[in-house]
């Protein structure tokens, strides 16, 4: 996998309430792959929104450079190309949708990059479909529910044909359904659609289903590699003032009493599964 | 003394073609000193309910009574909503006043408090959710973060000293640590003072920890009832069915039940789980129990 974004030594730094300068990333370097799936973890204030917003070029570091498709965040005549290369989708699913009906909003992207009609149409049946809300292209996106909402926010960035896609915090503001549907969406951009997709997240389980997990703490990476690497540290995220899923945690605790369970146990239902695999249970 | 919900039926819309019944024939009760986990996906009358506890809404049919009076029969509802403070969900988003201090002070200075017993309420109310009087007292809600200015709106609520406490999913969008030190504070404010908690709240892992009592709602009614145990253990298919998540510690036991486990009753945490497997797997063999015999 080639790196598609490239994030090198990036320095970045605002003014804070009181007048006094905040290192907000500090030396943050970072590759995402083609096809990539990488979430972001890390406190409130541990840079992790800071670093995505540098992705597409809504920040442009202090120092350091990003790197998308070849093209520098930093030099203004390439910034529309990279915002192509890449999406956001933000938190708030109420904050990003423009238009009328969800056709509309999800045309929106395309028909100002003055693609011909034809070829709008085709891509937003093609991203209604990625997304899973094929038959309401003519509902007002303001009576969807927030899971749909948040997927029609996805299929406005996918008809774009962005080649990553960076979601930050797309599921604080859902219910447990809504979670759901849009991690499930997320999981298939990334196996089905082979997008890169960058999640930045406070919810562990959502975490847990990416390639690489990268770990935030005051605006550097504290850790970074596959989730079972990750959340075998569990201590470690538990200094960091960050949950780890709780089969994690559970399995963490049984190693240390000596049992050897597999890094690899992330999830209730594969702890249950290892237990059955080592006590012949009452069947 | 209690919160009586008798028979309470809403319907938003009512009368218009857009008419929906968002609450239909719920019965509960609050008794004082409970803590209480209401939960049920987002358009299950949650939120509607909570609001008929302070009379924001009233019934279109059943009553709602306040202890010992029937809200419906109030001429002035100033006492009523004295005695039950409500906070909304994103509360943060009321704020108004120019200074920390004031705006936890409007709801005490109208109640018509003397300007010294204010100042102490405010106080007090600041370090109930964990902020510094002096630190912050003085400055603009808007500098503060997102997580304090949520936990100043919660103070301006707590600063009248209502008996009941509703809080309307206060942990939404905040990060980990930002949702355990908010319920760390309310667990607190309950034990302390003894005030009634009501707590509306999609995580099932902090309910099952915290609260004396869980209700589910579905589609307008109260679909269950009970201890954590009762809800989370006894119930998980109906949960599940009705689209709400199960503490993991519960889903972890309800596997290996289904696995042919003999899994002990109660709703263990995950250190009970921990000692719960540590013994299954060194014995190996299926124990009924958590107790490290």
């Amino acid at each position: 996998m080639g790196a598609l974004i490239s994030v090198e030594n990036v320095v970045f730094e605002y003014v804070g309430s009181q007048g006094q300068q905040v290192r907000a990333l500090d030396s943050v370097s970072l590759e995402v792959g083609q096809g990539e799936f990488v979430a972001i973890i890390g406190h409130n204030g541990s840079g992790k929104s800071t670093l995505a917003k540098h992705l597409n070029g809504l920040l442009v570091p202090v120092s350091g450079r990003v790197i998308v498709g070849g093209k520098c965040t930093s030099n203004p005549d390439d910034i529309w190309s990279i915002r192509q290369t890449v999406g956001m989708v933000f938190q708030n699913p109420d904050n990003q949708l423009v238009a009328t009906t969800v056709e509309d909003d999800v045309a929106f992207g395309p028909e100002n990059l003055g693609v011909p009609p034809d070829e709008i149409a085709e891509r937003v049946r093609a991203a209604l479909s990625a997304v899973g809300l094929e038959g309401l292209e003519l509902r007002s996106p303001g009576r969807l529910s927030g899971g749909q909402k948040q997927r029609v926010a996805i299929a406005g960035v996918l008809s774009m044909k962005p080649e990553c896609i960076v979601l930050d915090e797309p599921t604080a503001m859902l219910d447990p359904i809504g979670r759901r549907e849009v991690l499930d969406t997320v999981r298939r951009l990334s196996q089905q659609e082979g997008k890169a997709v960058v999640l930045v997240t406070h919810f562990m389980e959502e975490a847990a289903v990416a390639d690489r997990v990268v770990v935030m703490a005051n605006g550097r990476i504290e850790m970074a590699g596959p989730p079972q690497e990750v959340f075998a540290r569990a201590d470690r995220l538990r200094e960091l003032d960050l949950d780890v899923p709780v089969a994690a945690f559970i399995a963490s605790e049984l190693r240390k009493r000596g049992v050897d369970v597999p890094y690899s146990v992330l999830t209730v239902d594969e702890l249950a599964n290892y237990v059955n695999s080592k006590v012949p249970s009452m069947h | 003394m209690s919160i009586v919900i008798e028979h309470v039926s809403y319907e938003y819309g009512r009368g218009t073609p857009f008419a929906t019944k968002a609450l239909d024939d719920c019965s509960l009760e609050i008794q004082p000193g409970e803590f209480v986990g209401l939960v049920g996906h987002t358009g299950s009358g949650k939120s509607t309910l909570v609001q008929h506890m302070n009379a924001l809404l009233r019934p279109h049919s059943g009553r709602v009574i306040v202890d010992g009076q029937d809200l419906a029969g109030l001429k002035s509802l100033q006492a009523v909503r004295r005695k039950v403070g409500l906070v909304f969900q994103y509360p943060e988003h009321q704020l108004f006043e120019e200074t920390v201090e004031q705006d936890v002070a409007f709801g005490p200075r109208n109640l018509g408090m003397a300007d010294r017993s204010v100042k102490k309420r405010v106080r007090k109310a600041l370090e109930a959710v964990g902020l510094d009087y002096d630190a912050v007292a003085h400055r603009s809600p808007f500098e503060l973060s997102g997580g304090e200015r949520r936990r100043v709106a919660i103070a301006g609520v707590l600063a009248i000293e209502p008996s009941y406490v509703i809080l309307d999913e206060p942990t939404a969008s905040l990060d980990p640590r930002g949702r355990r030190e908010m319920l760390d504070y309310i667990q607190r404010l309950h034990e302390d003072t003894g005030v009634t908690i009501v707590l509306v709240s999609h995580d099932m892992d902090e309910i099952a920890r915290r609260a004396d009592r869980v209700v589910v709602m579905d589609s307008g009614r109260i679909a269950l009832e009970g201890t954590p145990a009762e809800v989370f253990r006894d119930n998980a298919d109906r949960l599940v069915e009705m689209g709400l998540d199960v503490p993991e510690t519960a889903k972890l036991l309800h596997k290996l039940e289904r696995l042919g486990f003999e899994v002990p009753p109660g709703l263990p945490s995950a250190e009970e789980c921990v000692s719960y497997l540590h013994r299954v797997l060194v014995s190996r063999r299926s124990v009924g129990d958590f107790d490290e015999t």
